[in-house]
């Protein structure tokens, strides 16, 4: 619309220069001959032009830009043997980075992780009798009342820190929306594994089962450059496997294992990189898409 | 005599023979304390015509029988035995008894010289390889990540001759883990690449080479001899940078044009990409690879340095100033007099007057002050 707008305008600007040349006084213009045009000019596309719109969209598609679904491969675990594909929604593991929501998410959580035991005593609080201890006149001293007045030593605290709960609230939509704003962080980055359900180890038979297994474990990781030289890893399993979780208790320099319904916002964005079991993932996500379903009321 | 009897010793307390008398000639005294007893063992009398020991008279009031079952002696020789004379352990058969092995001597040790230095001392080994027992773990993709560019070109064209043969042979992708991970010369060169519609069709070298796809693997797995097999494949392996660079100028540049439309084929190939390289592609930038040269131009691509050293060594003009220098790590006070040369004079003085050099670190990384030698 406002090409063909422009290029009307243009038309009319040279039918004006053409009409201003002419010495015919009855059509004449008699306006000005504007050295420069008013608007400025622009070179419309054309077959000619470097800038071949139509060659563009064959190649970079709408569906690019906002894919409807995404990617993702399965792997074998630990050997990491892409195994197949499968597809995710875009509003799951595509979404934009919102860093707001992702520390609104965290801070949500370090403050319901929050004891809140620390507690001072106030001067009504501290034990002691409430008599005056001297007298008000005559001492040539400053007047004094308890003894638990925060003026004197052994006396009470009077605006110390007081046992409460530091929860704070964050509408649930936004919380999983930070949820899946992080796994999608993490897939855009290609730091997300996603693996077989049923992850497990064949540690060789000759292992010892208290180091060996550790040290094996340490060489997968090595191996897959997950360790401590490449930033950690997190593993997250469906269900707890002693085999894994016990290999990777001494571990805590090379990454961290630990079951679905114990990870949170931070722990996802903690490490370089998250393997995760697919069940394991599709639970996370079942759980965490409340702004995706409406609630369904029950019939009365 | 006490009034009050006290008694010296607890076995006092027992009553003695004369304690139920009631005679008034015998003291209280007298009939509270017990006669006197020796405690230490009797000595078996020399007169006994059976001789039996303490431990033969044992077991004999234990079963209440002269002649009681179990060994009569059960430190001696033949305390296995039972009363038919059959051993428990040792066996006798044809009445052949067999003997006890006797103990070997060991040869006499050489004569110990200490070693001042660990030179020529047979190394054990460290903990971890002693745990582990040679059980190394084997992942999909190499250790080592492929960085020179020629040899991850010419593994793009191996893994794209490979996946293609499958393809138009029928066979299916999850046959590629047969094929050998390393990057072989032969079957990268093997087939001339030309691009289609649907994909690439392969001009091969010989005629049949597309059926013995899998020839190769086999005859090298039959090797009998594994230093042979290791050193085909050492000729056959394109390692070497000038290898790798003389094959990628073979290789007519159409090859990078082949379409990747079809999603199962560029899964298969990403993935016999990473196993001969070692390069992953993000799954993010999956679907954006339309064709082999997006892939190519993934694979060249370095990363980005995560340290700001990487960023400034990669600054040419930085690089050409003449009165700039970029260290990755704080330049300390002994880094300047090392470069200036004054550190070893500095020591050589310290050396001479027999005081402490400088301070390092210990085997348990902890700082130390060296002395002088």
């Amino acid at each position: 619309m406002a090409a063909k707008g422009l290029q009307g305008f243009s038309r009319g600007l040279g039918s004006i220069r053409a009409y201003a040349g002419s010495r015919d006084p009855l059509t004449q213009c008699l306006a000005p001959v504007l050295s420069r045009s008013m608007a400025t000019e622009v070179q419309m596309p054309s077959n000619a032009s470097p800038y071949n719109f139509h060659a563009l969209t064959s190649v970079v598609t709408e569906n690019e830009f906002t894919p409807p679904k995404v990617l993702t491969t399965i792997h074998n675990f630990p050997t990491m043997e892409p195994v197949r594909l499968h597809e995710y929604s875009s509003k799951y593991l595509y979404l934009p980075i919102r860093k707001d929501l992702l520390h609104r998410a965290v801070i949500f959580e370090g403050d319901a992780a929050r004891q809140g035991t620390a507690h001072a005593k106030t001067r009504f609080e501290v034990r002691g009798s409430h008599r005056k201890i001297r007298p008000q006149k005559g001492t040539g001293k400053a007047r004094l009342g308890t003894a638990q007045s925060p003026m004197l030593r052994g006396g009470g605290k009077s605006f110390g820190p007081r046992h409460r709960d530091f929860a704070t609230d964050l509408p649930r939509k936004m919380y999983d929306l930070a949820w899946r704003t992080a796994l999608s962080y993490r897939y855009k980055k290609g730091e997300l594994l996603i693996c077989e359900d049923g992850m497990k180890v064949d540690y060789p038979e000759r292992l010892n089962p208290d180091h060996g297994h550790m040290l094996y474990m340490k060489d997968i990781f090595k191996a897959n450059k997950w360790g401590s030289k490449h930033g950690r890893s997190m593993v997250i399993t469906n269900e707890y496997i002693e085999e894994l979780f016990k290999a990777m208790e001494t571990l805590g320099s090379e990454g961290i294992m630990k079951i679905g319904a114990e990870v949170d916002v931070k722990d996802l964005l903690s490490t370089k990189r998250l393997i995760i079991e697919q069940s394991a993932l599709e639970q996370l996500l079942r759980e965490h898409q409340s702004d995706l379903i409406p609630k369904v009321r029950a019939m009365v | 005599m006490r009034r009050i009897p006290r008694v010296n010793r607890s076995i006092d307390l027992l009553s003695s023979k004369y304690a139920s008398t009631q005679s008034p000639s015998v003291c209280l005294g007298c009939r509270f304390q017990a006669a006197s007893f020796s405690t230490s063992p009797s000595r078996p009398s020399p007169t006994s015509d059976e001789k039996i020991p303490i431990t033969g008279r044992l077991r004999n009031k234990i079963w209440g029988t002269t002649e009681p079952p179990g060994a009569k002696d059960p430190y001696a020789n033949d305390s296995l035995k039972t009363e038919e004379g059959e051993t428990e352990l040792v066996t006798e058969s044809a009445g052949k008894t067999t003997k006890e092995p006797k103990l070997q001597e060991l040869p006499k040790p050489k004569k110990h010289k200490k070693a001042k230095t660990w030179d020529d001392l047979e190394m054990v080994g460290d903990l971890q390889k002693m745990s582990l027992s040679g059980a190394k773990f084997k992942p999909f993709a190499p250790r080592t990540v492929v960085e020179d560019s020629h040899e991850l070109i010419a593994a793009l064209h191996q893994a794209v001759v490979d996946v293609f043969t499958l393809k138009n042979t029928g066979k299916p992708y999850s046959d590629l883990v047969r094929l050998p991970k390393k990057l072989m010369l032969d079957r990268a060169r093997s087939a001339k690449i030309v691009p289609t519609e649907d994909g690439a069709a392969l001009e091969y070298e010989e005629q049949g080479a597309a059926d013995k796809v899998f020839g190769d693997v086999e005859v090298d797995a039959h090797l009998e001899d594994p230093a042979s097999q290791a050193e085909v494949e050492r000729n056959l392996v394109a390692k070497d940078s000038q290898r790798a660079r003389d094959l990628v100028k073979s290789f007519d540049k159409a090859w990078l044009d082949v379409p990747l439309r079809d999603l199962d084929l560029k899964f298969a190939l990403l993935k016999r990409v990473f196993r001969l390289t070692g390069v992953k592609f993000p799954d993010s930038q999956v679907q954006n690879l339309h064709t082999v040269r997006f892939i190519l131009s993934k694979m060249l691509k370095k990363p980005e340095p995560t340290k700001l050293v990487g960023v400034l060594t990669r600054n040419v003009d930085l690089k050409a100033l003449s009165n700039v220098s970029i260290s990755p790590t704080r330049i300390t006070k002994t880094a300047k007099s090392k470069k200036l040369g004054e550190l070893k004079l500095i020591n050589a003085e310290l050396e001479r007057k027999g005081l402490p050099v400088g301070v390092v670190r210990n085997q348990s990384n902890k700082f130390q002050i060296r002395s002088s030698r």
